[in-house]
This record gives C-alpha cells, structure tokens and sequence, in this order.
C-alpha cells in the first residue's frame, strides 16, 4: 500500500488530525490543518487549476501570528518599501498620481512556479481595493499596488497567507533592481547578436555560393565583383554594432584581465574576435574579387601547388564573428540566470524579526522583572542605542548582545553554538544577538551595538577565513593559458614561414589560423557544462552560487559536518519515555493506586498538558496529542514545569526539582534505582500524577532520516566523514556512532573548528566540503575548500557557502557529487573534442587550405555538438533518497497493521 | 536598377525595426520573467473575468477521515 502524503505540500500524512477535501476528482489528505485550509481556500475560490498545473509542490504551511502583520499598515513602517516613482515600473497604472494608490514589493519564498503566480494573481485580484498584482517567479516577488483608503496592506498579506504564501516587505533598492538591470542588459546581447548573426550568415551564404575565387567550377560562380563587394559591405554594416554592443563583456573580462597580469578564456577570444574582424574590414576596403583571368593568371605565376587562390586577397569573416558571439552570449546568459537564481534564494532568508523592537519607555510599577506592565514602544533596530532595555517577548529572537534584567530567562543558543538544549540564564548574564527567548518575555538591556556584538566577532573572522581560503585553479583556465599562448605563437610562426615564402600573404594565412582556432567550443567547453549542471541540481532544490564549486566537490575528499540543525533537524523529538507505571502494580509495598498506562497514553497525557506551550519541549509532544486525552486548569509554572487535570487527576510534568516538589507520596525505590541507570538523569522530564512520579521522558534532536543513507553513500564513495559540534552534551557521540561517522568532536568552537579543517587541508592536503546551518559554521564555511549550507540556515552563513540544501535531504549531496562527477566528465570530453578539432584543422590552415564556409561550418558544428553534449547533463540526476526512505519506513508500518488484522 | 541594391537594404531596415522593437519589449519588462509566462497558457481562465460567487464553487466537499 502507498504511504499517504500530504495533497498541498506532499509530505508524508503522519496522522489525519485534517479532514480531508474532494479534489480534482480524487481525495486529498493532509499532514497539517494549515495545509488543508489553504487547500479548502484554493477550492473556494475555483483556483484548482493550480494543483493541475503546478511544477513543484507547495510548502509546507506554516502558522504566522496575524499581530505581526498589522505592523505593516503603519505607513511609517511602509514608508522604507514603497515604489515611489512609478514611472520606474513602467505600468499602465492610470490612477497612480492618486495619493492613496501605494505600490510595493513583497518577497514570498514560497514561490516555485508559474502555477503559484497564477494563483496568488487570481487571489489577490479578487481582493476590493488590489490594482495590481503582478507576480515574478524568478525572482519570488510579488509587485502589488492599492488603494490604501479601500484594503489594508495586512489584508492583502493575510489573503496571501491564506494561499499558503508567507510573504514580507521587500526593498525596492535591493538586489531586485540590479538583477533586473543585469537581466535586461545581456538580453539585449543576446537579441541583437542573434539577430545580426542570423542577417550576416544569410549574405555569407550568398557570398560562399557565389565565391569564384574558392574555385574555378564555383557553384555559381558567375558573382559579380560589385555584388560581392557590395555583400561584403552589408555584413560589414551588421557585424558591426554586434562586435560592439554585444560582445563587449568579452572585451571588458579580457581588458580587465590584461591589465591585473592574469590570462583567461577571454583574451584569445578578444583576439580572435578582433583580428578576424579587422581582417575582414581590410579585405572589404580593398577591391578583392578576382576575374577569371587574372585568377589564370596568378597561377600561372606561380609553381608552388600549397598556394591557395582564395586567401591571395583576403576574405571577410564576418559571419564567424557574429556567431561567435552569439554562443558566448547564450552561454554567459544561461551562466547569469543559474546564478540568479540562487541570489534570490539568499534574499528571501528571513530578516522581519530584526525590524522592530520594543524599546521600554517607562515602568509602570517598580518591579523591574514584570513585563507585564511595561510601556513600550515598537521602533526600528537601527534607532537602538547602547543602553537602551528592550522587551523580548517568548519565542522571538534576541536582536543585539547585551544584559539580561529580567530574573530568569530560557535561552536557545543553538544557532550560535549549536547546542541544541535550551540555556538557563540568571540576571546580569550576557545574551548573545541572534539567539532566541524560549520562555516568557525578558528584559534586555543592550549592551552592545548591532555591528559590534558576537555575530560581528564572527563575521569579521569569516572575512578573514574568506582571504585565506584555499584558491582552486580551473581546469578550463589552465588549458585556456596553454592554448592562447600556444595560439600565439603558432600565428606568429605561420605568420614568419609564410612572410619569408610569400610575404603578401602572410597576414592572411595568419588570420585563417585564428580563426580556424577559434576559440569557441573550447570557450563553451567548460561554462555550458557548469550551466547544465547547476541548473539540474537547482531543479532539485540544492542550488549552487559559485559554479566553480562543481569542480571542488567533484574532488571532496572529507565532508565536515555540524551536528544541530545539519545532521538533525535542530529541533527537539521524543527519543525515549520510561514507563513506570507497571512498578506500581508488581510493587505492593506501595499501595497508590494508579492504574497501568500505555506508553501511546503517556506521550498523550504529556501532549495535552504542554497543548498551550509554543515552548520547544511542547512542540516535540504535538504530534502526540490525542483527543481522548484532554487537559484542564493548565498552570504553567515559568522554567519548571506544567500542571493540569486531565480525566479528574491531577499531572504534572517537568524538570526533576519542580517534580519532586510534588511528589508527595513515599518515595519508590524501585523507580529511584531505575533512574540510577538511565545515564543522565537530569537531562530527563519527568510526569507525576497524583503525587506519584510514573514516567520519564528523555528529549533529543532527531536525526534527518535521510542523514543514515547518506552517510552510507559517501562513505561508499569512500569519502571521510566528520562531525564538528559545538554542542558540548553526549549527544555527538551518540550522533556520530549512529552515522558511524568515525571522526568527531564536541564542543568545538568556531575556531576549533577552523583549526580542524585546517589540519585537514595541510596535513591530508585533501579538499574538504563544510556543510553546516548555523552562524558558529560561517567562519569554518569560508575557510573549507567548498561549503554547503542547509535549509534553515542563518542569513550570513548562506554568505558563506557555495550551495545551498534547500529540501535539507542530505542525500542530495550524494547526488550533488555524482552530478559533479558527471559534469567534470562531459567537460573533459568537450575539452577534448575542442582540441582535438583544433589539433586536426590547424595544419591544414597553417598550410593555407581552409575557406571561410568551411571554417564557420566547423565552428558552428564543434560549438552545438559541445553544447548538446552538455545538456546531457539536465537528464543524469536523478534524486535518490530520503523520500524513498520514508515510503519504505510507512510501507513496513502498515505492513505490521495488515497482518495483525489477517491474524484475527 | 538591379534588385539586390534595393531589397538588401530593405532587409536592414527591417532588422533595424526589429532590433528596436525587440529593445523596446526588453526595456519594457516583457521578458522580465521567463519562467511564468512560458506555461501561462496553460491556465485558460483569464484572470479578468469575474469569478462565480465562491458558495458556488462544488469540486470541494469536506468529510471526516477514518482510514486509509
């Protein structure tokens, strides 16, 4: 039986706490309510079509407190957002003179395809008051314009919400603008390198069909001078603006690279390019075409056979050029859109908790720990100052470093150390910037301004890990600095040879040798095949800023990971319950009465007492919660524990000192002595009822599913793994003997863990690949040869790494390997081909036999057979993991379910 | 007058019209996003048209789940 995943965002339906929806003729069963009511939205408003024709599946829903969108009516806030001159969008906007007419950006990651354009534009269309709406799939942006007397900006944001996309403001002097600008000017390359190529080659068709100097039978040779001249001068006029406008990246790459002493695939295509072309201006100044007669002539006057009648006087090569063009353009245009591509991805990470905090104005009473009754002020992060205390509500992050005022506070610091249990800070402790209030709203005084506190300690040593890093030379640039200057010094031999035999055509032979060479599938050899490549891994979620970065993994020899939030999910799962119940009943000394609970019973009362929690204990208990178990007169007693009723008895759970004030029964020594042995207790949560302690629940990051077999792969790759946290807890240990990751180590900081990789690189000299999520990997990041970086991953650590594993399934990296493997293939064999055509043509051309037609047709046919040898590449990957993994884990479950029933 | 002195000039003109329409489209945000417009015509509702009152709407029925 086919396990049963979730109709909006396909993952997999654990339980079926969400009705389920007629759809598309077929039933549709959810993994979440927040899932099923977009879902139930979608249907609402005949949107269906977008289940049809979507490309990618939705995300998972994610709950948003509808509080913090209101924030974004306030136009002071809106004010830093939005499109102020119109005229710069270029839309027929007729009203937009109107004050109350606003238009601004919204950013949503949840953006895949067209489908979701579709749908979120006929969303918000309906809306009274929206417009316009237009979405950009590229770039996961939503431009939207409306009349702020009829719709709040927050109705049209949760209206999107209710489609299932999370969106926040986004800044029109960002990247967009540039990334636009950038997009349109290689597209105006490409259009008119296209289009002059396609004129020039129709004339250079004519003049190769026409050519009476090529040979004497000519195919129709009866051209006339004029006309040839005349063709000439028109290609001339084409070619032209082409050389120019578009291919001048070329120029600039090869000037800049001239001027800062380093060779690149660029300065022999500037030279071909403008050799070639001055040539051919050159030969259609002069008056070339020869006559009959004087073709007779000449041959009569000379002996030599090797003397070739065409190249006596030049020939134009103004097609070569503009088609040479072409492909670079194309190729450098696909490169530029791959890496776009990832760029908006980096945008997209989240930085709406950072732009407001409440700044306390004034206390109401004395007591300076009550949050209760403060008066505060919401104001932008950059207005804080130094000194200022701000109020840090439960579960938001902690903007800057400073000091706690409050008298307790619950810390989770695991995005800056990796330490996946929560923190207990006492007052006048320092907090550090980016770390997140568990529990109950705090008060901080800040101590230490926003460019300044640990996050910039560790910015500034990824800056500096960044220069020290390890610099790859690419293959294709190193062939590229043999083959320009064996280019050069091949032309300039011929160019020798043939003055001293016949100087007059020297100069053209030479140019026949360059272009000949041209440069141009060796030039495409390596980019297309980067291109194709990256675009396929793109399409499976991991996508990859640095293209060099395909070189570097194809030769990882070490794959370093961080522990909380890489290998594990960074949140925490129910990893062991103890049972003690049963001890009640065999044991009758004591004479509680208290009846045997399944374990199923005890996740379930646990469940039901943390249901109010938002807490990262109570989140781990959600999936538990069940209905025949409900609590009452829940007390949530700060950083212990919680109490209620459930069923007429009274529960409590928590931490062993808030348990054993209410253990008011005899203490049991057989559960004393059960609890000796579980190897450490006071990491355990314990539940009373009615004064008896019945169970212990031990709590744990769980482990990606997908991390066992990825392991398993990259070590069949035989590839050493490794294990760097800092978490200081057993826990990595543990991790790492159930990878059966040999290497590992705890409690390392950020720069330990340089020290580490760096050991790595010069001891082994072996390149090491750095996969990690949190901020303390950043530095570690940038100094490994390459560097991945998971999904969830704090905004600057994406800085630093090369790829980023979106899905967060591990064995995407795998993948990810074999793909670069694959690719470092295909780009030898385009390599090859580019040489060895090169190898096979250029005697020929030193010996003055190759006619234009023929070069260009041999250019052209080398450059599609390397390109079409590339896009081999969109085809090879293929996902292989954790997806399949969960089919087998429910597929077995059910399996048991099914034969059980049989046995009945 | 010989064709060729006249309709090859033609075709410049026609080139030169074609490459500032083309600039004029890409200037003009027209192939701002290529990924959507591509499958744009798979959705043959046109946005503009009104929609049928959501209550309409009968391709959804809501029912409890039991098993699988």
């Amino acid at each position: 039986m086919e396990p049963v995943q979730c109709f909006h965002c396909d993952t997999r339906v654990d339980d079926y706490s969400a009705p389920q929806l007629l759809i598309l003729e077929q039933t549709a069963s959810f993994c979440c309510y927040g899932c099923y009511s977009i879902a139930k939205m979608i249907c609402q408003q005949n949107l269906t079509d977008y289940y049809q024709f979507r490309t990618q599946t939705a995300n998972k829903a994610e709950p948003e407190k509808s509080d913090e969108i209101e924030f974004f009516d306030d136009p002071e806030i809106q004010n830093d957002f939005l499109i102020r001159d119109k005229s710069e969008s270029n839309d027929d906007l007729v009203l937009s003179s109107d004050e109350n007419i606003k238009e601004l950006l919204l950013l949503s990651e949840n953006i895949h395809c067209s489908a979701c354009a579709w749908l979120i534009e006929r969303a918000l269309n309906k809306l009274k008051g929206v417009k316009k709406v237009r979405v950009n799939v590229s770039s996961q942006v939503v431009v939207i314009a409306w009349d702020d007397t009829k719709i709040a900006l927050s109705q049209i944001m949760l209206a999107l919400q209710d489609v299932g996309y999370n969106a926040i403001l986004y800044n029109t002097e960002n990247q967009l603008k540039i990334q636009d600008k950038q997009n349109k000017y290689w597209l105006r390359r490409l259009a008119l390198a296209g289009l002059g190529m396609m004129q020039v080659m129709m004339y250079a068709v004519a003049l190769y069909l026409g050519d009476n100097g090529s040979s004497n039978e000519g195919i129709m040779s009866d051209m006339t001078k004029d006309h040839t001249s005349f063709l000439r001068w028109v290609s001339f006029l084409v070619a032209t603006p082409v050389l120019i406008y578009s291919a001048s990246p070329i120029f600039t790459n090869a000037y800049t690279a001239i001027k800062n002493f380093k060779l690149n695939m660029d300065i022999p295509l500037a030279i071909a390019l403008s050799l070639t072309y001055m040539a051919s201006v050159l030969a259609t100044l002069q008056p070339t075409v020869l006559t009959q007669n004087e073709i007779a002539y000449k041959s009569s006057t000379y002996t030599t056979v090797s003397e070739p009648f065409f190249i006596s006087y030049g020939e134009v090569y103004f097609d070569s050029i503009t088609m040479l063009v072409f492909f670079i353009i194309v190729g450098r245009y696909l490169e530029f859109r791959a890496r776009m591509k990832l760029a908006s991805q980096g945008n997209t990470r989240k930085n709406s908790p950072f732009l407001l905090v409440e700044k306390i104005i004034s206390y109401q009473s004395k007591s300076s720990s009550d949050a209760e009754h403060l008066m505060t002020e919401k104001v932008h992060f950059k207005k804080i100052e130094r000194g200022d205390e701000l109020l840090i509500r439960a579960g938001a992050s902690i903007p800057f470093d400073g000091i706690l005022m409050s008298m307790n506070a619950q810390i989770d610091e695991a995005m800056l150390n990796g330490e996946f249990m929560p923190v207990e800070k006492t007052k006048g402790d320092r907090l550090l910037g980016s770390s997140i209030n568990n529990e109950q709203p705090i008060i901080l005084k800040v101590s230490k301004d926003f460019n300044n506190g640990y996050l910039q300690h560790l910015k500034n040593l990824q800056q500096r890990c960044l220069q020290q890093r390890p610099d790859i030379s690419i293959l294709a640039d190193k062939i590229a600095r043999y083959f320009v200057i064996f280019i050069l010094m091949l032309a300039l031999g011929t160019f020798f040879y043939w003055y001293n035999h016949d100087s007059a055509q020297a100069l053209w032979i030479t140019i026949s040798v360059l272009v000949i060479t041209c440069p141009c599938a060796l030039s495409l050899a390596t980019p297309v095949a980067q291109t194709c490549a990256i675009t396929s891994l793109n399409n499976n979620q991991f996508f990859v800023r640095d293209k060099d970065f395909l070189q570097k993994l194809a030769h990882v020899k070490h794959i370093v990971f961080d522990k909380t939030g890489t290998i594990t999910h960074g949140k925490l799962s129910l990893n062991a319950l103890y049972n003690y119940t049963p001890i009640y009943n065999n044991n009758e000394a004591i004479n509680q009465s208290q009846s045997i609970l399944s374990d199923a019973a005890i996740a379930a009362i646990i469940a039901a007492l943390e249901s109010q929690s938002e807490h990262p204990i109570a989140t781990a208990f959600n999936q538990y919660r069940n209905a025949d178990w409900s609590a009452s007169s829940l007390e949530n007693t700060a950083y212990n524990g919680v109490s209620g009723i459930i069923k007429g008895k009274y529960y409590h759970f928590g931490k062993k000192a808030f348990i054993d004030t209410h253990l008011y029964n005899v203490k049991n020594q057989a559960i004393d002595s059960l609890l000796e042995k579980t190897n450490d207790p006071q990491s355990l949560q314990y539940l009373a009822c009615e004064g008896n302690l019945i169970a212990a629940v031990a709590l744990n990051d769980e482990v990606r599913a997908s991390a066992y077999k990825a392991c398993k792969l990259l070590k069949k790759r035989g590839i050493a793994l490794h294990i760097l946290s800092g978490d200081p807890s057993l826990q990595v240990r543990k991790t790492a003997q159930m990878l059966d990751v040999a290497h590992w180590q705890k409690n390392a900081s950020p720069e330990d863990k340089i020290a580490y990789v760096q050991n790595l690189q010069s001891v082994q000299g072996e390149l090491v690949l750095m996969v990690g999520d949190g901020v303390n990997d950043a530095p570690v990041m940038a100094v490994a040869d390459a560097s991945v970086a998971i999904t969830g991953a704090a905004d600057f650590t994406l800085n630093s790494a090369d790829g980023y594993l979106h899905s967060g399934d591990l064995t995407l990296l795998n993948g990810a390997i074999k793909q670069s493997k694959m690719s470092m293939k295909i780009i030898k064999q385009n390599l090859f081909w580019a040489l060895l055509y090169n190898f096979c043509v250029v005697p020929f051309a030193v010996m003055g036999y190759i006619p234009p037609y023929l070069a260009a047709v041999g250019m052209s046919f080398s450059s599609l057979l390397v390109i079409m040898n590339s896009l081999r590449l969109n085809k090879s990957f293929i996902i292989s993991g954790s997806v399949s993994a969960n089919h087998q884990k429910m597929a077995e479950k059910i399996d048991t379910n099914e034969s059980t029933v049989k046995s009945f | 007058v010989d064709a060729i002195y006249w309709l090859i000039p033609l075709t410049l003109l026609i080139l030169l019209a074609a490459i500032i329409i083309l600039f004029w489209a890409i200037n003009n945000d027209q192939f701002l996003d290529l990924d959507k417009e591509a499958s744009q015509i798979l959705f043959d509702n046109d946005p503009m048209v009104p929609e049928p009152e959501p209550e309409k709407a009968k391709n959804y029925k809501t029912d409890k789940k039991d098993d699988v």
